[in-house]
């Protein structure tokens, strides 16, 4: 009886956009600039340059490591990883082989109560370069060197994913994580955030090992993904996915392919595919002619990394998304769908806390008796009735203004209302008739003429109160 | 009159105004049209100097031409690098032509800096101002016969495992390797990176001082370069000092009876001065042969993997067979199973000859041997030793591989062929200032039995 | 087979490996000359190196950086990067055309 589990590995490359580049002074913002106008004989691979690291790079790398749970390893290297391409300069990319800056860390899948899902366990995340850019002309191909040696953080899961709304989820979560610490914009379309999937599947065989306490939803739900049967032994890597929206579609394309092949009794081939948008299939690339030997040894160029632990506690995290959101919703009294949004964008979450905080003293002008003036200001950010744009104090004053029980003219009112009913007698007949909705056409009228001017609930009082005179 | 003089008393003359920058250059501008086809010392010779009035004093020094200089070719004696144009200057240079000096022209080498003799340079071996028939040494083979038959004052080298000492004991003057780590090596061609050593070759041991001080210093372009404060040395090897000198076994097996006869004179000679003389054992430099080779094959093979003509330069079928040698070889220590056993285990042994010094260190400043085993050999020998006859810098290769800092200078010739002798000094990490006093003070003794006085004679204005 | 011989096909593999092309004779050539050095170079073995930590760097350093955000004193102008490049088109510089990605 054939049930099918696919296995599914990560892969993201991380742009960070620190100002220069991890082994030169170069800008490190290349996107839309001029090609090879930043360059220097270090991130062109010219004779005689050498490497010196960024150390915010590493920093950052250190903080990413924290953010994901890692161990963040006390002594940690370059090394040299060999390839020729010409995107690649000097033969080489200095990366990081055996002794990565961090190690077994986790980051957790939640479900749209915010509850944990799954949890997906980081194997290390690496600093390297980024290379040049190819770009294909008519007649042969065209290298810009600007993007060479732009810093890059690799971060590699376990195969713990088994399906593509995970990966997705997962993806989604650590973009607004990435963004949170500010060391990336991470964002697909820009490359400045790049996944590649390792995917097989494999046959479930019946098992004999159950899982206890099956109606125990939670604890089946947030165990660690165990493993029953072996890994199979072939992996296929997806490249050129550069949308979230993508991935799903790759994964499910690949996953699909490969059950097929399995049922038709074979074993799918090794080997990297590529990613075809329009079509929404994956297809096998021209492989590379050998199992690359990379012969890596470690950067002799550059003096290891040794990181005292107070170096490393120094090293802070904000209130990560996760934590900020908890927060909103048990301190603040928000409502869990609001926190959710307002925490998405860091900018936005701090900007609502200055409101907040600076509104403390001016409750009372906001009219607003026993309700929860955060949860007010939080309504009023996630519906756009005031922009966000405004400083703290524009957006308070809008909000003060906004909430004052509006200063009607009666005169005017009563001179609009004799009006209305006037000119809708029919409606004043049906009101009277029992026809309580009549009402409501009435205030909307008045409303009209009065441009706003007057509160529906005021207008209502006032037509009731004169048409039963 | 100039010939002979040394770096420092021209610049002295320059300062006292008793001779002016453009007479000096010229000097040696003739002296190199002269004699530079027979010796093809020099690969490109800097006519670019133009005398305005108000100049400022420029002292002449030549370049091994594995240094980068900006606008002034550069080619590492490859075919591959034959029409390159830096576009950017090495720290070294920078850091002389700061200090007022003026680069006279780039020198030959082995190509890559890979070997011994300068033979297999892309652009013909230099030969011997001893004796024309013979190789000058290498790899910085130019740079010793400038300076060994006045082409220039003074030389910039660099050395991985012998490349300064060996050139400059085969050429009769003396060579200083830096501890490494001293001098940066931003805009030197890399070799072997964890080796490579920028050094000068000198005619007086006050010159190579002058010159260390220039260039010495952390360069923040360079990250293994260290922050140690740079010692006066100019006015440190004037110190009366005396030392403790370590002489061993080892480093004498093998050697030639005549360099080993020039080596007890010394001896006898250093021991009358009040130094005193210490037996010590080191392990044998074969093993340091072995772990070099296999460093450097490996450093090499990926240093050299940035040349595919793309950016600059020729394509990679321009490389000449020894360095096609070395790269593979390089490729197979690195190579996907034989990491352990042969790069890794280098590295081990290595621990083991930097502990060994270590430990020598304690009980003596100083260690005095032959620099090389043999004196200059006739061109084409080579062929006949393994490694192209780099076992020649057997007696060299325990420093570079430790890092320590050596001098090498002359003492004598040989009877047979006269040739000159060289020997060499090492000293502990950083201590540059020691085997530089003690060669000043064998320099103002002996004279270095009037080596480098007779060599210049040979190459009359 | 022997520890310290190669075959020929190992030896164009290196060759690959290295971005090199080699004519026959050069394999021939290569072949021998690498096994002499990998003879030689056994004597690495005759030396007990149990416990003993591999040195990378002979002089210990660690932890050397730079500030991000300095002024870039090397950025080189357009004239200068194409200034030894044989093949460049509109400020990019230009290979034969790559087929796979």
């Amino acid at each position: 009886m054939g049930s099918y589990q696919p296995i599914i590995g990560l892969e993201i490359h991380v742009e960070l956009k620190t100002s220069s580049k991890m082994f030169c002074q170069c800008f490190a913002d290349y996107f839309g600039k001029e090609p090879n106008t930043q360059v220097c004989p270090v991130c062109l691979g010219m004779p005689g340059a050498l490497p010196v690291p960024n150390k915010k790079a590493i920093e950052w790398t250190i903080l990413i490591g924290k953010a994901l749970n890692c161990k963040i390893n006390r002594f940690s290297k370059f090394d040299r990883k060999h390839y020729f391409y010409p995107d690649l300069p000097k033969g080489y990319q200095i990366s990081q082989y055996d002794e990565p800056i961090a190690q077994n860390g986790k980051f957790e899948i939640r479900d749209s109560k915010f509850e944990i899902k799954k949890t997906i366990r980081i194997r290390r995340i690496h600093l390297e370069e980024d290379t040049g850019k190819l770009i294909h002309s008519k007649n042969g191909t065209l290298i810009d060197f600007n993007r060479a040696g732009v810093p890059l953080i690799e971060i590699v899961t376990e195969p713990d994913f088994d399906n593509s709304d995970d990966v997705k989820r997962f993806l989604e979560e650590l973009q607004v994580l990435i963004r949170y610490l500010g060391i990336s914009d991470a964002d697909m379309e820009k490359g400045t955030m790049r996944m590649e999937p390792n995917i097989s599947v494999r046959e479930i065989r019946s098992t004999k090992h159950e899982i206890r306490n099956k109606s125990d939803k939670k604890i089946q739900n947030t165990k660690l993904y165990s493993q029953n049967n072996d890994m199979p032994n072939y992996k296929v890597e997806v490249k050129n996915i550069n949308s979230f929206r993508f991935v799903k579609q790759a994964i499910d394309y690949e996953i699909k392919r490969q059950i097929e092949i399995l049922k038709s009794g074979k074993l799918p081939s090794q080997e990297t595919r590529g990613f075809d948008e329009k079509k929404g299939i994956t297809y096998p690339q021209r492989t590379k002619e050998e199992a690359s030997d990379y012969r890596y040894f470690p950067e002799p160029d550059i003096p290891p990394l040794v990181f005292a632990q107070d170096y490393i506690n120094s090293i802070k995290l904000p209130e990560l998304p996760s934590q900020k959101l908890n927060r909103y919703v048990s301190d603040f009294g928000i409502r869990f769908e609001d926190a959710f949004i307002l925490t998405r964008d860091r900018k936005m979450s701090e900007y609502f806390e200055a409101i907040i905080s600076k509104i403390k003293n001016q409750i009372a002008k906001l009219h607003i008796k026993n309700q929860n003036y955060k949860q007010i200001v939080a309504n009023f950010i996630i519906n756009k009735k005031i922009s966000t744009q405004l400083s703290i104090d524009e957006f308070i004053n809008k909000l003060i203004d906004n909430l004052k029980p509006k200063e009607v003219d009666r005169k005017l009112l009563i001179e609009v209302i004799d009006k209305v009913l006037k000119n809708n007698q029919k409606a004043v007949e049906d009101y009277k008739k029992g026809k309580t909705n009549a009402i409501m056409f009435l205030v909307g009228q008045v409303m009209k003429e009065m441009r706003g001017k007057a509160e529906a609930k005021m207008v209502r009082e006032e037509i009731e109160k004169i048409i039963n005179q | 009159m100039l010939l002979g003089k040394s770096l420092v008393s021209i610049f002295k003359l320059l300062n006292d105004k008793k001779i002016s920058s453009k007479e000096v250059i010229d000097y040696f501008l003739k002296r190199i049209e002269k004699y530079n086809q027979k010796l093809n010392a020099y690969l490109t010779v800097n006519k670019s100097y133009k005398f305005k009035k108000d100049d400022k004093l420029r002292v002449p020094i030549a370049i091994k031409d594995n240094f980068c200089t900006k606008n002034i070719k550069t080619t590492a004696s490859s075919k591959v690098l034959e029409n390159f144009i830096p576009p950017y200057e090495s720290t070294v240079t920078k850091r002389l032509l700061d200090a007022s000096f003026f680069i006279l022209g780039k020198t030959n080498l082995d190509a890559w800096a890979h070997g011994s003799s300068t033979e297999t340079s892309d652009f013909g071996p230099t030969k011997n101002p001893w004796d024309l028939s013979r190789s000058p040494g290498g790899s910085s083979g130019g740079s010793a016969a400038v300076v060994s038959s006045y082409l220039a004052p003074a030389a910039i080298g660099s050395e991985t495992a012998g490349s300064i000492r060996q050139p400059s004991a085969w050429s009769g003057i003396i060579g200083l390797k830096p501890t490494y780590g001293r001098v940066s090596r931003y805009g030197l061609i890399a070799m072997a990176s964890s080796l490579d050593c920028p050094g000068p070759l000198t005619l007086t041991t006050e010159d190579a001082a002058f010159i260390l001080k220039i260039i010495a210093g952390k360069d923040k372009f360079d990250a293994t370069t260290v922050e140690f404060e740079v010692p006066d040395y100019f006015s440190k090897i004037k110190e009366k000092k005396k030392f403790i000198i370590g002489i061993t076994e080892e480093y004498l097996e093998g050697v030639d009876d005549e360099i080993k006869e020039a080596f007890y004179q010394l001896i006898k000679i250093l021991e009358k001065m009040g130094h005193q003389i210490k037996k010590i054992k080191l392990l044998s430099p074969k093993y340091a042969i072995s772990v070099y080779t296999v460093i450097q094959r490996a450093e090499v093979s990926s240093n050299l993997a940035r040349y595919d003509g793309l950016r600059y330069g020729n394509d990679r079928t321009f490389f000449g067979s020894e360095a096609k040698r070395r790269i593979m070889l390089g490729a197979y220590v690195l190579s996907y199973g034989y990491y352990d056993a042969y790069y890794k285990k280098a590295q081990k042994v290595r621990t083991l000859i930097i502990e060994d010094f270590k430990k020598v260190f304690k009980e003596v400043d100083l260690i005095l041997a032959p620099t090389t085993p043999i004196p200059a050999l006739k061109l084409g020998e080579f062929e006949k030793y393994p490694f192209f006859g780099e076992i020649m810098d057997i007696l060299a290769e325990p420093a570079a591989i430790s890092g320590i800092c050596a001098i090498s200078f002359p003492f004598g010739l040989t009877k047979k062929n006269n040739l000159p002798i060289g020997l060499q000094l090492m000293g502990r990490w950083f201590e540059e200032e020691n085997i530089l006093n003690l060669t000043y003070q064998i320099e103002k003794e002996t004279d270095f039995l009037g080596v480098i006085k007779n060599g210049i004679k040979n190459y009359p204005d | 087979m022997k520890k310290n011989s190669l075959t020929n096909e190992a030896v164009i593999h290196l060759a690959r490996l290295a971005g090199l092309s080699l004519t026959e004779e050069e394999i021939k050539k290569y072949k021998r000359q690498l096994e002499e050095t990998i003879s030689y170079i056994d004597n690495l073995n005759e030396l007990n190196t149990t416990n003993i930590s591999p040195t990378s760097h002979a002089i210990l350093l660690t932890n050397v950086f730079f500030k991000d955000g300095k002024k870039n004193e090397r950025a080189l102008n357009l004239g200068e990067v194409f200034q030894n490049t044989k093949n460049k088109e509109n400020n990019y510089f230009k290979v034969k055309k790559i087929f796979d990605e």
